[in-house]
């Protein structure tokens, strides 16, 4: 019961953003412009794309999980800044030595699809493994409501037959969706 | 018959009721955070046809005054596909590229994807080796309504079933704990809740 009201905000949104995903709800991300700066910094060509974002990220103090875009042939750079509630575009033109910085439009949809999907030990930032570890705490706390459930259940000797209906009933239909479609 | 009793009974049915979803879906999260590099699957050639077909003009590459091909005629396209390959049930379609155009048929098992080469007026259909890891995830991340599969849409009612199940039991969990007699269990319930609320409030400022 504690982990179940410990672990309620995720619950909800996992809940809430799996409703909205199953129904297709999410919209492209729109981006309004943030700021625009001169940026100086030039890179060897052949410079890995992910080592040149690194730099302009550091640069412009917006460390953090990112993904980047192979360059377009003018060399420019479009540095997707992930933000779980307004991810940052940074557009590196290294032609006119600038940068513009993006912020998206806060929207409740894309939090929610952004909180579903975020998840994995490879960033090696605080809050992106404390987040990792909280997905795993959620799945352990699953796996162990499921069990606990069924033997709280089972030591309810009046439920015992509907709840064998509904069991059956559930595996029967989840395990002939599993090996049909 | 008591409210509290209406509640509890719902919330333990409910949950023997959707028990596989529950534990599948908690289960398929380890690979998913948990990834890590595997060899690409194998898949194995299982038709290979001459497809000839009217292909919907891309938006992107529509010439000035023509009209862009709709995402309805792309699908009326797949399905054409679909047929062509004896394959039946859902399935995605894109056009990579202006001379190809793709479908993938989801299946936990062993899925299929089919290659239109539209130059080549040829169709070739591929199905994938079982793979124990993409078969879990799988059951994970298909959803959705727009597959135009039957069964694809009562999996997805099933999928929208439990997330209300979730609410469901987050609710009557939340009763159930409230109606505990006693102020120990409501003061401990009370710093739980708190305190999940505020590290999740502070992971979301993080992220």
């Amino acid at each position: 019961m504690y982990l179940a009201l410990f672990l309620t905000p995720w619950m909800v949104g996992y809940a809430a953003s799996t409703l909205l995903m199953n129904h297709e709800a999410g919209r492209p991300v729109v981006y309004t412009k943030e700021n625009e700066q001169p940026y100086s910094t030039m890179f060897e060509p052949g410079t890995p794309p992910r080592v040149a974002a690194e730099q302009i990220l550091s640069d412009l103090d917006l460390e953090g999980t990112f993904g980047v875009a192979a360059p377009s042939p003018d060399g420019k750079l479009v540095i997707t800044r992930q933000d779980i509630i307004a991810p940052r575009r940074i557009t590196f033109y290294p032609g006119e030595r600038r940068v513009e910085i993006e912020r998206a439009k806060k929207d409740a949809v894309g939090f929610l699809y952004r909180f579903h999907r975020r998840r994995g030990y490879e960033p090696p930032f605080a809050a992106d493994r404390a987040m990792a570890v909280s997905v795993d705490l959620v799945i352990v706390a699953m796996v162990f409501w499921a069990l606990s459930g069924l033997w709280m259940w089972w030591e309810m000797r009046a439920t015992r037959l509907w709840g064998v209906a509904c069991a059956v009933a559930g595996i029967g239909i989840f395990v002939a969706f599993a090996l049909t479609i | 018959m008591s409210f509290l009793h209406v509640v509890r009974r719902t919330h333990l049915y409910l949950g023997l009721f959707l028990l596989p979803w529950v534990i599948m879906f908690g289960v398929s999260s380890i690979p998913l955070n948990h990834n890590s590099p595997a060899a690409p699957p194998r898949w194995t050639k299982v038709a290979e046809l001459p497809f000839t077909a009217a292909v919907p003009v891309p938006a992107t590459s529509s010439p000035a005054g023509a009209q862009p091909g709709s995402s309805a005629e792309l699908r009326a396209l797949g399905r054409e596909m679909m047929n062509a390959a004896h394959v039946s049930g859902g399935f995605y379609v894109n056009r990579p590229n202006p001379r190809q155009v793709n479908v993938n048929h989801p299946n936990f098992l062993r899925p299929t994807r089919i290659f239109y080469y539209i130059d080549e007026q040829r169709l070739v259909a591929e199905r994938r080796e079982f793979v124990p890891r993409m078969f879990v995830t799988g059951l994970h991340t298909r959803g959705g309504y727009a597959l135009g599969g039957f069964w694809d849409w009562v999996w997805a009612l099933f999928v929208d079933a439990v997330s209300i199940g979730l609410l469901l039991w987050i609710l009557s969990g939340l009763i159930m704990w409230w109606k505990i007699p006693g102020t120990g269990p409501r003061q401990w319930g009370w710093l739980a809740l708190a305190s999940g609320a505020a590290c999740f409030v502070i992971i979301m400022l993080r992220l």
